[in-house]
């Protein structure tokens, strides 16, 4: 998602990730990765239930997770110690003010994500749309 | 498991909104997060700035 933020922005939309660690994770995660967008966290994983996120063992720990690991560690990328919930499941969700929520994706097992194409055909079209969303 | 199958388990997943999305971010905007620095941000100031792709990360790191 982060490989599409200029589509993302070039559409009038900001990028938000929500995490469930503490509040020190979401601190050096932004600051080691030098995110670019808000990073927020809810440890208490209230709005993770509310969004109707899945949390169990099965979906954390199964052959189709494994072998997404194995094939993300062929490209390089190495999970490090796990800093939240370990057996919480992600989602995207591309809202338009104020509850127009124009697309849902919740993910099944770990590296379950929606393509970055569904993300953006969501979004409003990019011409016309830099203006969409306020600065603050 | 077929990839027939697998897709189309995939398209049923991005086709729920239109049954739960408006109750999800109706329920979303009442909560709150809490930024980097450990400040208290709801959820409804976040979506009201303009369009918005929420992403739900399993964990940090």
């Amino acid at each position: 998602m982060r490989g599409v933020l200029s589509e993302i922005r070039g559409r009038g939309a900001e990028l938000v990730v929500i995490g469930n660690g503490s509040v020190y994770f979401a601190k050096t995660f932004r600051e080691d990765l030098a995110i670019e967008f808000p990073v927020y966290t809810d440890p208490s994983l209230v709005t993770f239930k509310a969004a109707g996120l899945r949390r169990d063992l099965g979906s954390t720990v199964n052959t189709k997770v494994l072998s997404g690991a194995f094939r993300a560690l062929k490209k390089g990328f190495r999970q490090t110690s796990t800093q939240g919930d370990p057996w919480q499941q992600g989602g995207v969700f591309v809202v338009l003010p104020p509850s127009d929520e124009r697309f849902g994706y919740v993910s099944s097992a770990a590296g379950d994500h929606p393509s970055n194409e569904a993300v953006l055909a969501a979004l409003p079209p990019l011409s016309g749309a830099a203006d969409a969303r306020k600065n603050s | 498991m077929s990839k027939r199958v697998e897709r189309s388990d995939r398209a049923r997943r991005q086709a729920e909104p239109a049954d739960n999305g408006p109750k999800r971010v109706l329920a979303l905007r009442a909560l709150t997060v809490l930024d980097p620095e450990g400040a208290v941000v709801k959820i409804a100031d976040i979506l009201d700035r303009g369009p918005t792709v929420l992403v739900f990360i399993r964990h940090f790191g």
